[in-house]
């Protein structure tokens, strides 16, 4: 009995390394990403980076990661939550081949889409095995979350649109709702992709294990070499 | 001896913070008042329940070693804890946050100056606020209730459930009494707005009415004067009430608890008669109605769209700002009310903003992100998990029902009136802690059953 589903369980469970595997390295593609702006001038970056590296030494390199490892949703939230900080930071490089999208709604809407965006909407298609069969707890408050800006930022503009003129140079601008809508669509494939990449027992314990690493390289990046790159 | 002395101070503090939350009382507030001088300075609220909290909690933490009884505590869930985390990180990664610090650390020297510049920072003084607030309510809170409601640290669990809630009705009851003299402008109670004191019934009241629709019993009398009891506490709040958006909540909370506690029809004929008498009663309330009605209103007094929603737009706008970093982290806990002013661009920005009215996701997705934001449907989600589960368990128990009651109606009237605010936290956290004793309550009259 114990070895037939010990036997069925292993499947699923390679299944999900397989195309976890794609989230690993589409999260590893941003942290590089990340190394390429420079943000001199704003000490928040490094000093973030600084704590999460000390975090990270605690959480991942001790016996604390074998617990973590356990929880899946608890190492998702920890991988989430660095993520999200580092592909604040990558997406703000973007090398010349970003792409500009315009809502086609209002006039002069445009919006960049940084080269860390389409490596996560990548890593999102190819390890969508993984995360479709691991999305709970953390994923659906995220995902909650989201929506619930959405909602809130979008029906704030159509109710305040009904008593104000709309447009560019009127009393309601319009152009903060495409940033909104690519935001909560950019966040919303990262958390798929940590998802992803947290889903499998081997995937997330390698990015887990090699998390520090990225940010170590982040932290002397952005606290000792301060020149060169986008802004 | 020592035991039965420490049980009593137990039940003592519990009394004292339960009654306390229901109270908003300013002890006083940290800073200088300087609008005298021609200019405001920020100054911290130091709110009654958030005291009466530190002090319980250093007495639990004094009981609980001295009885040993550590291993036997219940601790809050790591969704908890993670909040807390997103706090921490929206402020280390605030860029206008550690700009401030940074300037604030130009040209001085030595360790002491150094922690008294950061210290009276206001960006930093608002977010260290914060923060502490915060931790009082989503860790120390919940650890005090459960442990103090569902107390394992003897031979034998103690349960003081019933104390609790008792206290809680009381305290509610007290604050509805205050508010039966006429004028309207009194209608907060120990609160600091109205708006609080709305919020705090909105969400009281569905988990007092599912203790009244839970009475399954053969005895018909009982039922018919505890329904009739419970419909008069709907109609006497209702009068109270200024705050329509209150009312809505209340009421969704009350029918969610009820049709979850499978009581359709009594809560439906409680509900429709209460609304009845309340609206009958209205009539007779000229200035009260005109305050209600207020509420409803999309127009203020000089612009066709009141701030409160207009902020809406401005609150969701600030979070696509990429040189603040605001979409991940925010802007830093406490630091919403900072330099929203300059993201209304053409939109009309009236001075004057009814206290208490922001909307709390949107706050939150300002101050802590979307991090923060979801940090904290995590907490209400795992929390109305064990509640749904407790139900499941024992039907029979109203508890469950009543916290899925108060958590909904606290998820609708919080986008009207922020209601994790100077010491009004302690009650979310009152309810987070009852699902937990009724889960708890469950698995042990389960396996009391099985064995």
């Amino acid at each position: 009995m114990v070895s037939s589903s010990a036997s069925a369980s292993l499947p699923k469970a390679q299944r999900l390394s397989g195309t976890g595997w794609f989230a690993v390295v589409a999260l590893w593609l941003v942290g590089l990403l990340a190394l390429l702006p420079d943000v001199s001038g704003d000490f928040s970056v490094p000093l973030t980076f600084f704590i999460l590296l000390l975090a990270s030494f605690i959480v991942c390199w001790t016996p604390f990661c074998e617990k973590l490892e356990k929880h899946s949703d608890v190492a998702m939230f920890c991988v989430t939550a660095v993520m999200f900080i580092v592909y604040g930071l990558a997406r703000r490089f973007d090398g010349g081949v970003a792409l500009t999208v315009h809502s086609g709604i209002f006039v002069g809407d445009e919006y960049s889409i940084s080269p860390a965006a389409i490596v996560v909407f990548a890593g999102a298609v190819l390890s969508a095995p993984a995360w479709t069969r691991q999305f709970r707890g953390w994923a659906k408050a995220v995902v909650i979350a989201l929506l619930t800006l959405a909602v809130l930022g979008f029906g704030s503009f159509w109710f305040l649109g009904q008593y104000y003129t709309v447009g560019a140079t009127e009393i309601l601008d319009p152009t903060p709702l495409l940033p909104l809508a690519m935001n909560v669509l950019e966040f919303f494939f990262l958390t798929l992709v940590c998802v992803a990449a947290c889903a499998g027992a081997t995937t997330r314990k390698v990015l887990l294990k090699s998390i520090p690493i990225m940010l170590i390289l982040l932290f002397g990046r952005h606290a000792f070499m301060r020149t060169g790159g986008d802004q | 001896m020592q035991r039965k002395i420490f049980s009593w101070v137990d039940s003592a503090a519990l009394v004292l913070l339960v009654i306390c939350m229901c109270t908003q009382i300013d002890l006083g507030a940290i800073g200088r008042e300087t609008l005298s001088q021609g200019f405001a300075t920020k100054r911290l609220f130091i709110a009654l329940p958030d005291v009466m909290l530190l002090l319980v909690f250093v007495w639990f933490v004094l009981r609980t070693s001295l009885l040993r009884a550590w291993k036997k505590t219940w601790w809050p869930p790591f969704p908890c804890f993670a909040l807390i985390a997103c706090m921490v990180l929206s402020i280390i990664h605030s860029h206008q946050l550690v700009q401030a610090v940074q300037n604030s650390l130009m040209d001085v020297h030595g360790i002491k100056t150094i922690l008294k510049a950061i210290l009276t920072t206001k960006e930093f003084k608002e977010a260290f606020a914060d923060t502490l607030q915060w931790t009082g309510y989503f860790i120390f809170a919940p650890l005090i209730f459960v442990n103090l409601m569902y107390d394992r640290s003897g031979e034998k669990v103690l349960l003081r459930r019933r104390l609790a809630l008792v206290c809680f009705a009381i305290g509610v009851a007290l604050a509805v009494v205050i508010n039966l003299l006429p004028n309207p402008t009194l209608a907060k109670a120990w609160f600091s707005s109205p708006n609080a004191y709305a919020g705090l019934l909105a969400i009281a009241l569905p988990m007092i009415l599912a203790k009244v629709l839970s009475h399954r019993t053969a005895n018909i009398g009982w039922l018919w004067a505890t329904a009739f009891l419970g419909m008069m506490a709907l109609v006497v709040t209702l009068c109270t009430l200024i705050s329509l958006w209150a009312i809505t909540a209340m009421i969704l909370g009350i029918v969610v608890a009820g049709f979850m506690y499978k009581a359709r029809a009594r809560t439906a004929v409680i509900v429709i008669l209460a609304v009845i008498l309340a609206l009958s009663l209205w009539t007779r309330q000229g200035m009260r109605n005109y305050y209600r009605l207020e509420t409803w209103h999309v127009p203020s007094e000089t612009q066709f769209v009141k701030k409160q929603y207009i902020e809406w737009y401005v609150a969701a706008r600030r979070t696509v700002d990429r040189r603040m970093h605001s979409f991940a982290t925010g802007i830093g806990a406490g630091n919403y009310q900072f330099s929203i002013g300059s993201y209304y661009a053409r939109l009309p920005n009236e001075e004057k903003m009814p206290p208490d009215s922001n909307n709390l996701y949107l706050v939150l997705a300002d101050s802590l992100g979307i991090l923060g934001l979801a940090a904290l449907f995590w907490i209400l989600g795992y929390f109305f998990k064990r509640a749904y589960e407790a139900l499941r368990l024992n039907p029979n128990d109203w508890l469950g029902a009543g916290v899925i009651g108060l958590l909904i109606a606290f998820v609708f009237v919080n986008n009207f009136h922020a209601l994790i605010v100077r010491g009004t936290g302690t009650v979310l956290a009152f309810a987070l802690s009852l699902a937990i004793v009724a889960k708890m309550q469950a698995e042990a009259a389960l396996a009391k059953g099985e064995t």
